[in-house]
């Protein structure tokens, strides 16, 4: 992988990419209202069973798939996975919130000097499916830019863990150090879940996190709430 | 019809595969239509090519309201283990309106190897109605299930239905420490995925995962298309202050009601379920609040 796709990669996984990343919880902020995460073990735990059930499971894979169908252009592949993606999204906060990242991203690529030129964003097939998931720009971006497949999924996990962190630390809260304590337990971890989601079949693939998504669905309804899922 | 084979009656007897030609163990199917159908009272909804191969039948149909076909789906008498093939395919036509339930839970048994496996693929066509609420599935600690519940909607076809899994036997402490149990529920609206659920556990740890099944041996799902969020609205009112300790949530995926609900009896999740499906009932079919007889004895 070139430096140019390493420094690229960081770009799209960086928490200062205007996506609005830090703004939803996926049921994190019902959680921890009801008990179910109070302190930092609690988060750990509460992330790894979805680190296992849910985002290797599911978003990896599909991420995968949305690459090669960007490799070889194949608009067919690319809308199927993204409809899929999302009909396996539990709830309505958490469709609206892959669509609302997937939009951002999309305007971000719009942008950018080199995307703008990609004739994937001019055609109403591949905006349609960009607009639906933010897996398939950041899919697109990667097999543009040549980033490797492997980084591109360590990438995206390492950027979606990172983000439910620092919301934990917020709606907890916890301290700067326990936030970074929890992201540290999970480092010797993270890259055997991508080799795994790597050789999923197609047929395996789908998240199983019920107490999440029926958090998800209390969210809709929490009082007091700093999230948009 | 095909040829008929002999029903066990227990599950010693299931130890004993009597079907060689299939594999390991019972192979089963079941394939019907419903259509609308104009008799001298009117329209009523009514099976036609029925086919049922090996030990899964169904009654034969009754009204108790109206038009609405009642139908009551057998299952192998003496539950289902490791090897067994479940292959169910009904198709609801323009008109028709089917009620499905089963006089009973079915019972996955541990296995000796080989997974279970049981397919439900459930078609409505435009016009048509399909209420799908068999009993729950009882998972017995070391079942291997592999189960595949797809339904295929086309235009304005309505569905509402549940899954209610019950993993090991919590009335006797069993808990469902080895197994594998996959089961899916999907629905596709004119052929475009529109929600798509599993459950999945295989390790230990995915019985107590905080974001999973938080040590609950109940998991149900819920599910009423042509809703609104006036519905949920009023769905979320009808279950207020009454989930106690089972966490129990409701959303709205495109016009699909959905509720989901983890717990420890299947009557208590059923109290909370009952009630909404009734209510939808009462208000996107013009249906009476009801529950099918046969729950009751």
């Amino acid at each position: 992988m070139s430096n140019s796709a390493f420094f690229r990669l960081q770009q799209l996984i960086s928490p200062s990419l205007p996506i609005g990343a830090f703004t939803y919880s996926q049921g994190m902020e019902w959680a921890v209202e009801c008990g179910w995460i109070k302190d930092a073990d609690d988060v750990y735990v509460w992330l790894d069973g979805l680190l296992e059930s849910s985002v290797g499971a599911l978003e990896l894979p599909v991420l995968a798939r949305l690459y090669h169908a960007s490799q070889q252009q194949d608009v067919e592949a690319f809308s199927h996975w993204a409809d899929t993606l999302l009909a396996w999204r539990e709830t309505s906060e958490l469709r609206a919130e892959e669509c609302q990242r997937g939009q951002a991203l999309t305007m971000v690529l719009d942008k950018l000097p080199d995307a703008a030129g990609w004739p994937e964003l001019q055609q109403p097939e591949w905006r349609e499916a960009l607009g639906q998931t933010q897996l398939a720009g950041f899919a697109l971006a990667c097999a543009r830019w040549n980033v490797d497949l492997e980084q591109a999924l360590n990438g995206y996990l390492w950027s979606w863990l990172e983000n439910m962190v620092i919301v934990a630390v917020k709606l907890i809260p916890l301290g700067q150090s326990d936030g970074q304590r929890v992201l540290y337990r999970f480092s010797d971890q993270l890259a055997a879940v991508t080799q795994q989601a790597m050789i999923v079949d197609d047929d395996d693939i789908g998240s199983s996190s019920p107490a999440m998504a029926i958090a998800s669905s209390l969210h809709e309804t929490q009082y007091c709430r700093l999230f948009r899922s | 019809m095909t040829v008929q084979e002999p029903v066990p009656t227990d599950q010693a007897h299931r130890e004993q595969p009597t079907s060689p030609s299939h594999g390991s163990g019972w192979q089963a199917s079941l394939h019907m239509q419903l259509e609308c159908s104009m008799t001298g009272h009117g329209a009523k909804t009514v099976m036609t090519g029925l086919h049922h191969y090996g030990p899964l039948r169904v009654q034969r149909p009754f009204y108790p309201e109206g038009d609405t076909a009642h139908i009551y789906l057998l299952h192998p008498p003496g539950g289902v283990v490791g090897g067994d093939g479940l292959d169910i395919d009904i198709t609801a036509r323009r008109q028709a309106h089917g009620l499905f339930t089963t006089p009973g839970a079915t019972k996955f048994y541990l296995s000796a190897g080989d997974t279970a496996r049981v397919r439900q693929a459930l078609t409505v066509e435009a016009g048509g109605t399909l209420e799908w609420f068999p009993q729950e599935n009882i998972f017995f600690p070391g079942a291997k299930v592999h189960m595949d519940t797809t339904i295929d909607l086309s235009g304005n076809a309505r569905f509402m239905g549940w899954e209610i899994s019950c993993l090991g036997r919590p009335v006797n402490s069993e808990i469902f420490e080895q197994g594998n149990i996959d089961a899916r529920f999907r629905i596709s609206r004119d052929g475009k995925p529109v929600m798509i659920e599993r459950l999945k556990v295989d390790q230990p740890r995915h019985l107590n995962a905080t974001s999973g099944l938080r040590n609950f041996p109940m998991q149900a799902l819920f599910v009423a298309t042509g809703c609104n969020e006036a519905l949920l609205e009023q769905a979320r009112e009808l279950i207020e202050g009454k989930a106690g300790d089972m966490p129990c949530g409701l959303t709205l995926i495109d016009d699909i009601l959905v509720m989901r609900v983890l717990g420890t009896r299947c009557e208590k999740i059923q109290a909370l379920m009952i009630p909404v499906w009734q209510k939808l009932r009462q208000t996107l079919l013009n249906k009476p609040a009801g529950i099918p007889r046969i729950w009751n004895t």
